[in-house]
Parts: structure tokens; sequence; C-alpha cells
């Protein structure tokens, strides 16, 4: 009999390790959503219920729609910015490791300590934000108890934070690139806008969307900063999908209602992530 | 290019590797199968409270009618234990226990292994592990709202209660009488209460006391500059010390999430004396008298904001601590909200060379939310005698003036409640607030923990971030309270 390779043996942890903390609470949380946490009664049936009502719920299309536009608007951000920082660090020049260092240096706080240190920057009262708005003659604003501002200062945090890791994968994607088709541009008179968007742009397609993948997903699953930061508020004006969920399970002792949401952001993740697939793959065949 | 032979060195630290791998895949199979095992047994189901009152009371040890005293136990019995007790982070009323933790383990031996919680995950988190048998905490600290919602899964305490003070009944006789039923479910103590607070409006003596402001109030209104008897009493308030020039505003509430609820629940309780739903699950907001109030209530408070102008633009960011900072900023001179929140802050140096000590007034219609706090103890729990002394030592004398010096609260224990207020240590007020008849219970019903925590701090918020109108509210509150008690009937 053949033995098993030693690759697959090899595997076997991994996957073990998947099924358990991975997918086994996947299974459950969906079994989960069938049920409700009746206090004082326990585990209850309820069939489809927790579905009915949140697909009945327009609170609930709002954080999808709003947890979509968080997402494009800080994915777009970091790629601007993780752009520019890159192509302006990607050769070597006297002060370039300085550079470099404060760039990547958000990269050092874990989000719930950076969410905490924003909060305290966009305190009405304290923080350093609103002290240099007033010293130009400006009002100070509320900038986490408007509802107006809520997202979008926590989109800022959310970007300072994460644009050193898309900045890191463009940069060396960029090392990455070979010199002769850039030579050959130059040679034939490219200008530096169109060696960009002819050879650079393309030759990074590959790694541009795995970034974004990445980026994208994570996120999508935004948890930290909006918890943190505003708990979702005020009201529900920076609520996202997973605080959500979060808050109706542990908060509202609904456990199967947030399994239901917990359930239905799997699967918007998974198809947002079958669509970028497809489009990498597809940028592959060409 | 020739293939390079590997050199011995290289290969041991290959089989070093490979040894290393398979044993640490040999640890990730074994914890999987110890995992796979856990998950694969039957989730407890609820317990049933068998109540029996077999023990022999022992002689008591106090008088029914003395002070909670303890002390403890000849021959430490229960030294080496280590009890998880899960209490409310940075909750400033639980300040003055933590602080004498030592000494209590020092008496007993026993180890508290204390785990800081937040709001309002402190309600519902250890509920989840309590219903589910995880011991993972073998005391919680809830409020008494939640306590209906706990008691299925709590430790009967009889059996000890009986044994240090001769029986139930003498235990229970010590507390306040409206309290006395509230601990016990089906004939078994299940919690004891550690913590009595009301609803104020905080002030600036300084400001109210002036003689020049006094007089400037009467040239304006025509009245005296006093205690807020009306609605349209405190908007005058508010409105004549909302100064533009120094950015004060004349009234502040906590408006943050969850404590937006409370603030807005105190005010409909304190005029209904019904906590929106009864304890028949008759909803008292869905029409008549009860929906006008919740209605014009909620109107009044976002026109505190948007109509007046006498409240923060932020409203719906001040938490307790914020309301705090723009008092001691001078942006503030009234804040509405548990006193047992500043009581013990406003009586330091830094408050009081500031702007002196501030008062407190009751709300214009007295009354408003009971604030009950109490330890509940698990079921499930390997260490029931230890946690007993712990509780008992919380709900102790000594204990529950060390946490009323610091915080103003008041205690459910008839004793140490008066010793407290002749002691100053009771905030002026608790005492007769949570006795008057205005004071509101939230109500007994175990799906009091999701309408709390799940309808009231989630929908009130959103009108006073401006998302709802003051109808909208109303007719959100209704829907959610109906959600939660469904299937009740």
């Amino acid at each position: 009999m053949k033995k098993p390779s030693a690759f697959i043996l090899m595997l076997i942890p991994i996957v073990i390790l998947v099924l358990v903390i991975f997918v086994y609470p996947l299974l459950d949380t969906f079994w989960l959503s069938f049920f409700e946490f009746k206090v004082g009664r326990g585990l209850v049936f309820v069939g489809t219920s927790n579905f009915n009502d949140l697909f009945s719920d327009p609170v609930f299309f709002m954080t999808i729609v709003r947890t979509f536009a968080y997402m494009v608007g800080v994915v777009a951000v970091n790629f601007g910015l993780g752009m520019g920082f890159a192509l302006l660090t990607y050769r070597p020049f006297k002060g370039v490791s300085l550079l470099r260092t404060i760039i990547l240096l958000p990269m050092l706080f874990i989000p719930a300590a950076a969410a905490v240190i924003w909060a305290l920057l966009y305190d009405p009262l304290f923080g350093l934000i609103n002290h240099i708005l007033e010293a130009i003659g400006l009002n100070a604003v509320a900038f986490l108890g408007v509802t107006s501002t809520a997202m979008p200062a926590v989109m800022v945090t959310d970007i300072w934070g994460w644009t050193p890791f898309v900045y890191l994968i463009i940069v060396a994607g960029l090392q990455g690139l070979p010199a002769a088709p850039f030579e050959a541009a130059e040679i034939d008179g490219a200008s530096s806008f169109q060696k960009f968007r002819r050879l650079t742009i393309p030759m990074l397609r590959p790694v541009l969307l795995i970034a974004v993948l990445i980026k994208a997903i994570d996120t999508f699953r935004a948890f930290d900063y909006i918890w943190i930061m505003t708990g979702g508020g005020p009201g529900d004006a920076s609520m996202l999908l997973t605080p959500l969920a979060y808050r109706a399970a542990f908060t509202e002792v609904q456990f199967g209602h947030g399994s239901a949401i917990a359930a239905v952001f799997f699967l918007l993740s998974l198809a947002l992530t079958v669509a970028f697939l497809y489009f990498y793959l597809r940028g592959g065949e060409d | 290019m020739s293939e390079k032979k590997p050199s011995k060195e290289e290969v041991d630290r290959r089989k070093f590797l490979k040894y290393t791998g398979a044993f640490v895949a040999g640890a990730v199979i074994a914890g999987a199968g110890v995992a796979a095992y856990n998950a694969s047994q039957p989730v407890p189901t609820m317990p049933t409270q068998t109540v029996t009152q077999t023990v022999t009371a022992s002689p008591a040890t106090v008088a029914p009618t003395q002070l909670v005293q303890w002390s403890p136990r000849p021959g430490k019995p229960y030294a080496g234990t280590t009890l998880n007790v899960a209490a409310y982070q940075g909750w400033i009323c639980y300040a003055g226990a933590l602080k004498m933790i030592p000494d209590f383990e020092a008496a007993t031996g026993i180890n508290v292994n204390l785990i800081e919680i937040p709001s309002p995950d402190i309600l519902s988190k250890p509920l989840l592990d309590f219903s589910q048998g995880t011991k993972r905490y073998d005391v919680t600290t809830t409020s008494s709202g939640f306590w209906p919602a706990y008691f299925p899964y709590a430790l009967n305490l009889n059996k000890y209660a009986t044994e240090d003070f001769g029986s139930l009944d003498a235990f229970v006789s010590q507390l306040e009488p409206v309290m006395q039923k509230k601990p016990v479910y089906q004939g078994a103590l299940s919690a004891i209460p550690i913590h009595a607070n009301m609803q104020f409006i905080v002030y600036r003596r300084d400001l109210m006391e002036s003689t020049t402001e006094q007089a400037a109030f009467k040239a304006k209104y025509g009245r005296d500059l006093a205690q807020p008897m009306s609605y349209d009493n405190l908007v005058d308030l508010g409105t004549f010390f909302t100064r533009p020039d120094s950015g004060m505003k004349g009234f502040t509430y906590w408006g943050n999430g969850a404590l937006g609820g409370y603030v807005y629940a105190a005010m409909c309780w304190a005029e209904r004396h019904i906590p929106f739903i009864d304890e028949n699950y008759n909803i008292d907001i869905e029409s008549g008298p009860g929906h006008d109030t919740a209605v014009k209530l909620a109107q009044w408070l976002v026109d505190l904001t948007n109509k007046y102008h006498i409240t923060p633009d932020s409203e719906s960011s001040v938490t307790s601590g914020a309301a705090w900072e723009l008092y001691m900023a001078g942006k503030t001179p009234m804040i509405f909200g548990w006193m047992g929140d500043y009581w013990g802050t406003a009586r330091t140096a830094d408050v009081t060379s500031k702007y002196g000590q501030p008062a407190g007034w009751p709300w214009v219609v007295p009354g408003g939310w009971i604030s009950c706090w109490g330890h509940v103890a698990d079921s499930h729990t390997d260490n029931p005698g230890a946690a007993w002394e712990y509780m008992k030592w919380v709900a102790s004398h000594d204990v529950q003036g060390a946490m009323a010096d610091g915080s103003g609260q008041g205690s459910w224990f008839t004793a140490n409640m008066q010793d407290q207020v002749a002691k100053g240590y009771t905030a002026a007020g608790v005492a007769d607030g949570i006795s008057a008849p205005g004071a509101t219970w939230p109500a007994f019903i175990p799906e009091w923990a999701q309408i709390e925590n799940g309808v009231i701090a989630v929908e009130v918020p959103k009108l006073i971030s401006g998302a709802y109108t003051a109808e909208q509210l109303v007719d959100a509150l209704v829907a959610g309270i109906k959600t939660a008690i469904q299937g009740h009937k």
C-alpha cells in the first residue's frame, strides 16, 4: 500500500485546526440562527423568524449599505495614500528610511489602542483636533457625537491605521517590477504618467488585486474602531454589520438574532471574496 | 551548477525541525480532540431550583435587628479557594469594596479573582455563562432588572443564610421593606443587594446660591431661583444659565447610548410609576395616558437641544464622565444623572476648591428609576460557601460604608443605610428617594433583561441623535417590548 505523502501528513493538523476553529463555529452559528434565547426559558426553535425579522427591518438594510460604504471609502483612500507613499519612497534617496519609518509608525498600534487614542483626539472639550480648530477660529466639533461626522471620523482612524499595510504591499510590488520595460518606454519617449498607466499599473495588477481583496474583507468586518469609538452611535449612525451582530448577541441577549446577522454577514463576505477572485483570475487569463 | 551536499549540521537541523513539527502536530491534534469532545457534550438544561429548608438552624450569630456585621469563619474553611467575581468595570460605587478585598483575602484565605467587565456587557455576558454552566464566574454583579433572568441559574443561599442568621426571614428582615421580596425566587434567597441609588439634578451651588444670579433670575422670570418643580421651570433655569460667551449650556443629561435610555425611562417612570410594562405584561406606553406621557417626554427631551438650545449639541455623546468634565470645565451648571456617580468626586478638594461642593435636587417630578445592584452566585459554582462569604462580606456594615463614602450610594440593609446617612456617606435624598411613591422598579420579569439592554438602550439613543421623532421612538419601544415578550402569553 502506498504510504501517504509527508505533504498530506503535514496538512492534517492545519485542516483539523480549520475545522475546529472555523468550520464548526460557522456551522454552529447557522444552526443557532434558527433558535432564539428566551430569557428564563432557554433556547427556543423559531424557524426562519430571525431572518424574516432581519429582512423586514430597514435598519438592517441601512447597516448593510453603511458597511459597504465604509469599506469602499476606507479601501479607496487606503489605496490612494498607499500608492502615493509607495511611489514616493520605493526608490532610494537620502532620508527614505526615515520617511518609511514614519509612514509605518501607525502599524505599531493595535486597533483598540489606536481607537482609544483617536477618541481622545476627537474629544470636543479636551481633544487636540478641536484645540487646533479653535486656535484657528473655528468652533469645536463633537466628531463622534454628531450623526454626520461619527462614521467619517472612525473611517479616518481606520485609514490611518491600515494605510501602512497597503503601502508595504505596493512598495514591495514596485520594487519587484523589472526595469527593462521602463527603460524601453523611456527610450520611446513615454512620459511618467504614461509609464505609470501603461506599465506600472498593469504589472502591479495581481499584487493590487490581492491587496484590495485582503483589505476589503478586513474592512468589511470592521469592529474594534467602531465599537470603541462610537459603539455604532450616535443612534445607529455608525453601526456596521459586525458590531450589530455583537450587540444583538451579547448586549441585547438575542443570540439567535445575532447569529442570523452573522450568517448573512458570512454570505455577503463570501460573495465579495468570490467577486474579487473572479476579477483576479480573469486578470490572470488576460 | 552541481547540487550542494547537505552538511551534517544541516541534516541535524532538518531532523530537529521534523521532530518539532511532529510534536506540535501531535499537540494540536490532541487539543482538537479535547475541544471536539467538549463541544459534543450536551448543553446543560436549566437547573430546577429545589427549595429545601431542612438545615437545622444553628444559633444566630447576629441578632436580626443588628447591622449586617461580618467576621471570618473560624478555621478559614475556604482557604485556598479562588473565587471568580464578575465586577462592573470602572464603577465608582464598587471602588470602596475593591480597596478592602485584600483584607477579605487575608481574613479568609480566599483568593478573589476580579474580572472587570464594562457596561452593558456586565449585565448580559455572565448571564450567558450562568445559563450555559460554563462556571466562568462564581459570582456576578448585576442590576435588579436582570435578577429574574439570572434567578433560574442562581445559587440557592437559604442554607447559608440560615446557618449565619438563624433563618431566611431573619436575614431578609434586615432589608428595607420594599426590597425584602425581591431577592427571593420561589422561596430561595438568590441575590444579595449591595447598592441603592436614585437620579438627581446635580447643580453648582455657587451659581444657584449667588445673590447676583438670584436677583437677575427674579428680575427676568418674576420668581425665585429655586428647585425646578415643573418642566417649564427647568427650561427657564437652563435658559438662564446658557451663556454663549463662556460656552456654557444650562443643562446636561447622560445622553450617550444606554445611559440616554435610562435617563428617558427615569423621567417617564417618575410620571407614571410604571416601567413601560408591568408584571402582568401590560405595555403601558402602547396607548392611553402612558403613550401620551412617553411621547410628551420624548419630545421635551429633544426640544432641550433642538428648540431651547440649553443642552450640549453633542448631547448624544455625553456619558457620565463627559458630563462631569463639562461641569468641571464650567460648561454646564446642572447635570441629571445618578448621584452615586458624582458624590465621592464632588466632595474632593479639586472640586470644592473650584466651585464649592455641588448640591442635588430631585427630578421635577419626584421619583424615577430605582437603581439597585446586587451579587448573584452561579448555581454551578464549585465554591458555594466561598461565594456566600464574599457576597455577605460586601453587604456588611464596613464594606457598605466604604462604598457609600466614595460614591454617595445607599444600602438596602436598613441599619447600614441609617448609619451611612448619619455619617453623611449616602447622598442626601437617596434614602428617601428609594422609598418615595414615584420610585419605580424595572418590571420583575425575565424578559426585562432584553427590554432594558435590547430595546430601551438601543432605541432611545436614536431619539437623542435625531434619527427618531418622539412618536417613532414610542412606536419602536412598543414594538421592541412586544418582540421581547413574544411567546410569553
